[in-house]
Protein backbone atom coordinates (compact mmCIF):
# COMPACT_ATOMS: atom_id res chain seq x y z
CA UNK A 1 0.00 0.00 0.00
CA UNK A 2 2.97 2.53 -0.28
CA UNK A 3 1.89 2.92 -3.90
CA UNK A 4 1.13 6.54 -4.83
CA UNK A 5 -1.80 7.29 -6.37
CA UNK A 6 -2.12 6.81 -10.40
CA UNK A 7 -4.51 8.32 -12.76
CA UNK A 8 -7.45 9.44 -10.75
CA UNK A 9 -11.03 7.40 -11.74
CA UNK A 10 -13.74 9.20 -13.12
CA UNK A 11 -16.52 10.50 -10.74
CA UNK A 12 -18.37 8.37 -9.24
CA UNK A 13 -22.09 8.16 -8.79
CA UNK A 14 -23.49 6.84 -5.50
CA UNK A 15 -24.90 4.27 -7.42
CA UNK A 16 -21.30 3.28 -8.00
CA UNK A 17 -20.13 3.69 -4.68
CA UNK A 18 -22.62 1.35 -3.40
CA UNK A 19 -21.81 -1.28 -5.63
CA UNK A 20 -17.78 -1.18 -5.43
CA UNK A 21 -18.63 -1.42 -1.34
CA UNK A 22 -20.90 -4.11 -1.56
CA UNK A 23 -17.63 -6.00 -3.17
CA UNK A 24 -16.01 -5.41 -0.28
CA UNK A 25 -18.60 -6.83 1.83
CA UNK A 26 -17.86 -10.16 3.78
CA UNK A 27 -14.29 -11.56 4.33
CA UNK A 28 -13.48 -14.80 3.34
CA UNK A 29 -11.11 -17.31 5.97
CA UNK A 30 -10.97 -20.20 2.89
CA UNK A 31 -7.54 -21.52 2.86
CA UNK A 32 -6.80 -19.19 -0.71
CA UNK A 33 -7.40 -16.62 1.43
CA UNK A 34 -5.03 -17.23 4.20
CA UNK A 35 -2.89 -17.99 1.50
CA UNK A 36 -3.27 -14.51 -0.39
CA UNK A 37 -2.78 -13.04 3.03
CA UNK A 38 0.59 -14.51 3.74
CA UNK A 39 1.85 -13.91 0.26
CA UNK A 40 0.71 -9.99 0.80
CA UNK A 41 2.90 -10.27 4.28
CA UNK A 42 6.16 -10.71 1.86
CA UNK A 43 5.55 -8.16 -0.76
CA UNK A 44 9.37 -9.01 -2.31
CA UNK A 45 7.88 -12.83 -3.05
CA UNK A 46 10.25 -14.30 -0.92
CA UNK A 47 7.81 -16.35 0.89
CA UNK A 48 6.22 -17.89 -2.27
CA UNK A 49 9.72 -18.55 -3.85
CA UNK A 50 10.70 -20.49 -0.94
CA UNK A 51 7.14 -22.16 -0.73
CA UNK A 52 8.00 -22.99 -4.92
CA UNK A 53 10.47 -25.08 -3.41
CA UNK A 54 8.59 -26.89 -0.52
CA UNK A 55 7.73 -30.72 0.18
CA UNK A 56 5.09 -30.68 -1.97
CA UNK A 57 7.17 -30.21 -5.09
CA UNK A 58 10.12 -32.15 -3.68
CA UNK A 59 7.99 -34.92 -2.52
CA UNK A 60 5.95 -34.89 -6.34
CA UNK A 61 9.66 -34.41 -8.07
CA UNK A 62 8.03 -31.24 -10.32
CA UNK A 63 9.48 -28.48 -10.40
CA UNK A 64 7.87 -25.17 -10.41
CA UNK A 65 9.32 -23.50 -13.70
CA UNK A 66 8.42 -26.76 -15.94
CA UNK A 67 5.48 -26.49 -13.96
CA UNK A 68 5.09 -22.49 -15.40
CA UNK A 69 6.17 -23.46 -18.91
CA UNK A 70 2.95 -26.03 -19.39
CA UNK A 71 5.87 -28.82 -19.45
CA UNK A 72 4.39 -31.28 -16.68
CA UNK A 73 2.53 -33.94 -17.78
CA UNK A 74 -0.69 -34.41 -16.00
CA UNK A 75 0.76 -37.09 -14.28
CA UNK A 76 2.99 -35.20 -12.58
CA UNK A 77 0.65 -32.59 -11.57
CA UNK A 78 -1.65 -35.39 -10.21
CA UNK A 79 1.01 -36.30 -8.08
CA UNK A 80 1.93 -32.74 -6.94
CA UNK A 81 -1.68 -32.31 -5.80
CA UNK A 82 -1.92 -36.02 -4.19
CA UNK A 83 1.28 -34.62 -2.29
CA UNK A 84 -0.38 -31.09 -1.41
CA UNK A 85 -3.24 -32.98 0.04
CA UNK A 86 -1.61 -34.56 2.25
CA UNK A 87 -1.38 -32.46 5.54
CA UNK A 88 0.86 -33.67 8.46
CA UNK A 89 -2.11 -35.16 11.03
CA UNK A 90 -2.66 -31.95 13.76
CA UNK A 91 -1.07 -29.37 11.66
CA UNK A 92 -3.03 -26.14 10.98
CA UNK A 93 -3.87 -24.40 7.52
CA UNK A 94 -1.66 -21.55 8.44
CA UNK A 95 1.44 -23.44 9.11
CA UNK A 96 0.70 -25.44 5.37
CA UNK A 97 0.32 -22.72 3.20
CA UNK A 98 2.82 -23.65 0.96
CA UNK A 99 0.71 -27.24 0.35
CA UNK A 100 -1.96 -24.97 -0.56
CA UNK A 101 0.07 -23.02 -2.59
CA UNK A 102 0.97 -26.24 -4.70
CA UNK A 103 -2.73 -27.78 -4.43
CA UNK A 104 -4.16 -24.42 -6.37
CA UNK A 105 -0.72 -24.82 -8.90
CA UNK A 106 -1.42 -28.40 -9.66
CA UNK A 107 -5.03 -27.50 -10.27
CA UNK A 108 -4.57 -24.53 -12.22
CA UNK A 109 -1.97 -26.21 -14.70
CA UNK A 110 -3.85 -28.96 -15.21
CA UNK A 111 -6.75 -27.21 -16.41
CA UNK A 112 -4.57 -24.71 -18.52
CA UNK A 113 -2.16 -26.57 -19.81
CA UNK A 114 -4.48 -30.31 -20.43
CA UNK A 115 -7.70 -29.28 -19.77
CA UNK A 116 -8.54 -31.51 -17.19
CA UNK A 117 -10.22 -30.97 -14.17
CA UNK A 118 -8.33 -33.16 -11.26
CA UNK A 119 -10.34 -32.15 -8.50
CA UNK A 120 -14.14 -32.86 -7.65
CA UNK A 121 -14.52 -29.94 -5.81
CA UNK A 122 -16.60 -26.71 -8.03
CA UNK A 123 -14.80 -25.16 -10.59
CA UNK A 124 -16.52 -21.87 -10.06
CA UNK A 125 -15.26 -22.17 -6.47
CA UNK A 126 -11.74 -22.96 -7.49
CA UNK A 127 -11.37 -20.52 -9.98
CA UNK A 128 -12.24 -17.81 -7.08
CA UNK A 129 -9.87 -19.08 -4.89
CA UNK A 130 -7.07 -19.01 -7.73
CA UNK A 131 -8.13 -15.23 -8.58
CA UNK A 132 -7.85 -14.58 -4.74
CA UNK A 133 -4.46 -16.05 -5.07
CA UNK A 134 -2.91 -14.75 -8.29
CA UNK A 135 -4.31 -11.27 -7.79
CA UNK A 136 -1.04 -11.23 -4.88
CA UNK A 137 0.94 -12.82 -6.70
CA UNK A 138 4.38 -11.03 -7.59
CA UNK A 139 5.65 -13.56 -10.13
CA UNK A 140 4.11 -12.67 -13.37
CA UNK A 141 4.65 -16.14 -14.81
CA UNK A 142 2.81 -17.52 -11.93
CA UNK A 143 0.12 -15.20 -11.80
CA UNK A 144 -0.57 -15.88 -15.44
CA UNK A 145 -0.76 -19.97 -14.60
CA UNK A 146 -3.29 -19.12 -11.60
CA UNK A 147 -5.68 -16.92 -13.69
CA UNK A 148 -5.24 -18.67 -17.25
CA UNK A 149 -6.56 -21.31 -15.08
CA UNK A 150 -9.51 -19.77 -13.77
CA UNK A 151 -10.13 -18.97 -17.35
CA UNK A 152 -9.97 -22.99 -18.53
CA UNK A 153 -12.02 -23.80 -15.39
CA UNK A 154 -14.92 -21.12 -16.17
CA UNK A 155 -14.59 -22.40 -19.92
CA UNK A 156 -15.46 -25.54 -19.08
CA UNK B 1 -6.10 -6.89 10.79
CA UNK B 2 -3.23 -4.27 10.42
CA UNK B 3 -3.56 -1.84 8.36
CA UNK B 4 -1.06 -0.19 5.96
CA UNK B 5 -2.53 3.07 8.14
CA UNK B 6 -1.33 1.01 11.52
CA UNK B 7 1.78 0.39 9.69
CA UNK B 8 2.61 3.81 8.47
CA UNK B 9 2.72 5.08 12.16
CA UNK B 10 4.87 2.79 12.79
CA UNK B 11 7.30 2.89 10.50
CA UNK B 12 10.30 5.40 11.83
CA UNK B 13 11.49 6.65 8.54
CA UNK B 14 8.82 9.09 6.96
CA UNK B 15 6.00 6.88 8.25
CA UNK B 16 4.10 9.51 10.46
CA UNK B 17 4.09 11.71 7.77
CA UNK B 18 2.94 9.54 4.86
CA UNK B 19 -0.37 8.57 7.31
CA UNK B 20 -0.70 12.38 8.04
CA UNK B 21 -1.12 13.14 4.33
CA UNK B 22 -3.13 9.60 3.73
CA UNK B 23 -5.97 11.46 6.20
CA UNK B 24 -5.43 14.61 5.12
CA UNK B 25 -5.90 13.21 1.44
CA UNK B 26 -9.12 10.95 2.49
CA UNK B 27 -10.61 13.36 4.92
CA UNK B 28 -10.48 17.10 4.11
CA UNK B 29 -13.51 16.83 1.81
CA UNK B 30 -16.15 15.33 3.89
CA UNK B 31 -14.91 17.49 7.51
CA UNK B 32 -15.55 20.51 5.28
CA UNK B 33 -18.99 19.55 3.76
CA UNK B 34 -19.45 18.54 7.53
CA UNK B 35 -18.44 22.17 8.38
CA UNK B 36 -20.75 23.61 5.58
CA UNK B 37 -23.54 22.25 7.17
CA UNK B 38 -23.49 22.44 10.15
CA UNK B 39 -24.90 25.58 12.74
CA UNK B 40 -21.48 26.63 13.74
CA UNK B 41 -20.73 27.63 9.75
CA UNK B 42 -20.16 30.92 11.00
CA UNK B 43 -16.62 30.63 12.54
CA UNK B 44 -15.33 30.64 8.75
CA UNK B 45 -14.21 29.49 5.51
CA UNK B 46 -14.94 25.71 6.42
CA UNK B 47 -11.87 24.84 4.35
CA UNK B 48 -9.74 27.29 6.34
CA UNK B 49 -11.15 25.51 9.34
CA UNK B 50 -10.23 21.92 8.37
CA UNK B 51 -6.84 23.10 7.60
CA UNK B 52 -6.82 24.23 11.05
CA UNK B 53 -8.39 21.35 12.63
CA UNK B 54 -5.81 19.30 10.79
CA UNK B 55 -2.62 21.42 11.64
CA UNK B 56 -3.88 21.21 15.38
CA UNK B 57 -4.73 18.17 15.82
CA UNK B 58 -2.44 15.98 13.42
CA UNK B 59 0.79 18.06 14.54
CA UNK B 60 0.43 15.92 18.09
CA UNK B 61 1.05 12.63 18.01
CA UNK B 62 -1.02 11.20 20.39
CA UNK B 63 -4.30 12.14 18.40
CA UNK B 64 -3.59 9.34 15.77
CA UNK B 65 -2.16 7.39 18.81
CA UNK B 66 -5.31 7.86 20.77
CA UNK B 67 -7.50 6.70 17.46
CA UNK B 68 -5.67 3.43 17.22
CA UNK B 69 -6.21 2.57 20.99
CA UNK B 70 -10.23 3.69 20.55
CA UNK B 71 -11.05 0.76 18.44
CA UNK B 72 -13.19 3.09 16.32
CA UNK B 73 -13.63 3.59 12.63
CA UNK B 74 -11.27 6.73 11.88
CA UNK B 75 -13.87 8.90 10.20
CA UNK B 76 -15.89 8.61 13.46
CA UNK B 77 -12.49 9.58 15.42
CA UNK B 78 -11.87 12.50 13.07
CA UNK B 79 -15.67 13.97 13.17
CA UNK B 80 -15.73 14.26 17.38
CA UNK B 81 -12.72 15.79 16.99
CA UNK B 82 -13.60 18.28 14.89
CA UNK B 83 -16.56 18.91 16.38
CA UNK B 84 -14.61 19.94 19.95
CA UNK B 85 -12.26 21.90 17.49
CA UNK B 86 -15.32 23.85 15.87
CA UNK B 87 -16.92 24.59 19.86
CA UNK B 88 -13.17 26.05 20.40
CA UNK B 89 -12.81 28.15 17.89
CA UNK B 90 -16.62 29.45 18.20
CA UNK B 91 -15.92 29.86 22.05
CA UNK B 92 -12.69 31.60 20.92
CA UNK B 93 -14.79 33.80 18.35
CA UNK B 94 -16.95 35.13 20.63
CA UNK B 95 -14.66 36.27 23.30
CA UNK B 96 -12.88 37.89 20.55
CA UNK B 97 -15.48 39.51 19.02
CA UNK B 98 -17.44 40.19 22.38
CA UNK B 99 -21.28 40.70 22.82
CA UNK B 100 -21.71 42.90 19.97
CA UNK B 101 -21.41 39.87 17.58
CA UNK B 102 -25.22 37.86 17.20
CA UNK B 103 -24.29 34.46 17.38
CA UNK B 104 -25.48 31.32 18.25
CA UNK B 105 -25.27 30.68 22.12
CA UNK B 106 -24.32 27.29 22.10
CA UNK B 107 -23.88 24.26 19.46
CA UNK B 108 -27.49 22.43 19.11
CA UNK B 109 -26.52 18.81 18.38
CA UNK B 110 -30.45 18.72 16.77
CA UNK B 111 -29.21 20.60 13.93
CA UNK B 112 -26.26 18.15 12.96
CA UNK B 113 -28.00 15.29 11.93
CA UNK B 114 -28.33 16.38 8.34
CA UNK B 115 -24.28 16.77 7.83
CA UNK B 116 -23.67 14.20 9.89
CA UNK B 117 -25.12 12.38 7.13
CA UNK B 118 -23.28 14.32 4.57
CA UNK B 119 -20.03 13.77 5.90
CA UNK B 120 -20.43 10.28 6.26
CA UNK B 121 -22.04 9.83 2.80
CA UNK B 122 -18.77 12.14 1.52
CA UNK B 123 -16.53 9.51 3.93
CA UNK B 124 -18.23 6.55 1.88
CA UNK B 125 -17.53 8.46 -1.70
CA UNK B 126 -13.99 9.43 -0.55
CA UNK B 127 -13.01 5.68 0.97
CA UNK B 128 -13.73 4.22 -2.52
CA UNK B 129 -12.11 6.45 -4.23
CA UNK B 130 -9.04 5.98 -2.01
CA UNK B 131 -9.07 2.63 -2.73
CA UNK B 132 -9.83 2.96 -6.55
CA UNK B 133 -6.73 4.99 -6.61
CA UNK B 134 -4.42 2.40 -4.59
CA UNK B 135 -5.67 -0.18 -6.82
CA UNK B 136 -4.85 1.18 -9.88
CA UNK B 137 -1.33 2.10 -8.73
CA UNK B 138 -0.61 -1.58 -7.35
CA UNK B 139 -1.97 -2.74 -10.77
CA UNK B 140 0.05 -0.16 -12.53
CA UNK B 141 2.88 -1.56 -10.44
CA UNK B 142 2.27 -5.21 -11.52
CA UNK B 143 1.52 -4.44 -15.25
CA UNK B 144 -2.07 -5.06 -14.94
CA UNK B 145 -2.93 -2.17 -16.21
CA UNK B 146 -5.26 -3.98 -18.84
CA UNK B 147 -7.02 -5.83 -15.91
CA UNK B 148 -7.39 -2.44 -13.84
CA UNK B 149 -9.28 -1.39 -17.21
CA UNK B 150 -11.44 -4.03 -17.50
CA UNK B 151 -12.45 -3.57 -14.24
CA UNK B 152 -13.09 0.05 -14.77
CA UNK B 153 -15.14 -0.68 -17.67
CA UNK B 154 -17.49 -2.94 -15.96
CA UNK B 155 -18.04 -2.05 -12.79
CA UNK B 156 -17.87 2.17 -13.00
CA UNK B 157 -18.72 2.18 -16.68
CA UNK B 158 -20.92 -0.62 -16.21
CA UNK B 159 -19.97 -2.20 -19.63
CA UNK B 160 -20.92 -5.70 -20.15
CA UNK B 161 -18.19 -8.22 -20.57
CA UNK B 162 -19.72 -8.88 -24.29
CA UNK B 163 -19.45 -5.37 -25.61
CA UNK B 164 -15.82 -5.44 -24.07
CA UNK B 165 -15.22 -8.00 -25.49
CA UNK B 166 -16.20 -6.98 -28.81
CA UNK B 167 -13.39 -4.33 -28.77
CA UNK B 168 -10.61 -6.43 -27.46
CA UNK B 169 -8.92 -9.96 -28.45
CA UNK B 170 -10.37 -11.19 -24.96
CA UNK B 171 -13.38 -13.63 -24.48
CA UNK B 172 -15.66 -12.24 -21.84
CA UNK B 173 -14.94 -15.26 -19.48
CA UNK B 174 -11.19 -13.94 -19.32
CA UNK B 175 -12.70 -10.21 -19.18
CA UNK B 176 -14.45 -11.96 -16.41
CA UNK B 177 -11.44 -13.44 -14.43
CA UNK B 178 -9.54 -10.39 -15.07
CA UNK B 179 -12.21 -8.11 -13.83
CA UNK B 180 -12.50 -10.52 -10.62
CA UNK B 181 -8.74 -10.25 -9.79
CA UNK B 182 -8.96 -6.50 -9.53
CA UNK B 183 -11.90 -6.84 -7.50
CA UNK B 184 -9.86 -8.84 -5.26
CA UNK B 185 -7.18 -6.02 -5.15
CA UNK B 186 -9.94 -3.28 -4.51
CA UNK B 187 -11.24 -5.37 -2.14
CA UNK B 188 -8.49 -5.62 -0.07
CA UNK B 189 -7.83 -2.16 -0.66
CA UNK B 190 -11.05 -0.80 0.90
CA UNK B 191 -11.12 -2.52 3.77
CA UNK B 192 -7.80 -1.86 4.72
CA UNK B 193 -8.50 2.39 4.60
CA UNK B 194 -12.25 1.54 5.74
CA UNK B 195 -10.63 -0.56 9.25
CA UNK B 196 -8.31 -0.08 12.16
CA UNK B 197 -5.94 -1.94 13.60
CA UNK B 198 -7.30 -4.67 15.81
CA UNK B 199 -10.73 -5.08 14.14
CA UNK B 200 -12.29 -7.88 13.24
CA UNK B 201 -13.43 -8.86 9.65
CA UNK B 202 -17.10 -8.79 11.19
CA UNK B 203 -16.39 -5.15 12.83
CA UNK B 204 -14.55 -4.23 9.26
CA UNK B 205 -17.83 -5.52 7.67
CA UNK B 206 -20.30 -3.64 9.87
CA UNK B 207 -18.21 -0.26 8.91
CA UNK B 208 -18.60 -0.92 5.57
CA UNK B 209 -22.36 -1.83 5.70
CA UNK B 210 -22.39 1.73 7.51
CA UNK B 211 -20.78 3.71 4.53
CA UNK B 212 -23.37 1.72 2.37
CA UNK B 213 -26.29 2.48 4.53
CA UNK B 214 -25.18 6.34 4.50
CA UNK B 215 -25.77 6.38 0.82
CA UNK B 216 -29.43 5.52 1.14
CA UNK B 217 -29.89 8.22 3.56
Amino acid sequence: MNDQPSTPPEPLDEQTVRTLLGLTVGESVSPAELLARRIQADPDGSWVHRALRGESFVESGTDWETIARGGASLDALRALKVSASANAPAQRIEQSLDRVLAYFVAVAAASDAHSQRITQRDPADIAESLIAIGSVLPDGQLRRLLLDGAVSLECR
Amino acid sequence: MRTWLGKELDRADGGREEAVRHVMEVYAGPLAIYCRGSSLRWIGDPDDLVRGFFADRLSREAFLDRWRESGRPLRYWLIVGFKHFLYEEARRKKRDDGASVLQPDSFDESDETQPESAFERACARAIVRGALERCAASCEKDGLEEHFDVFRRHYIGGESYESIAAETSNEPRRLSVMSRTVATRFKRALRDLAGWDGASAEQVDGEVRQLMEALRA
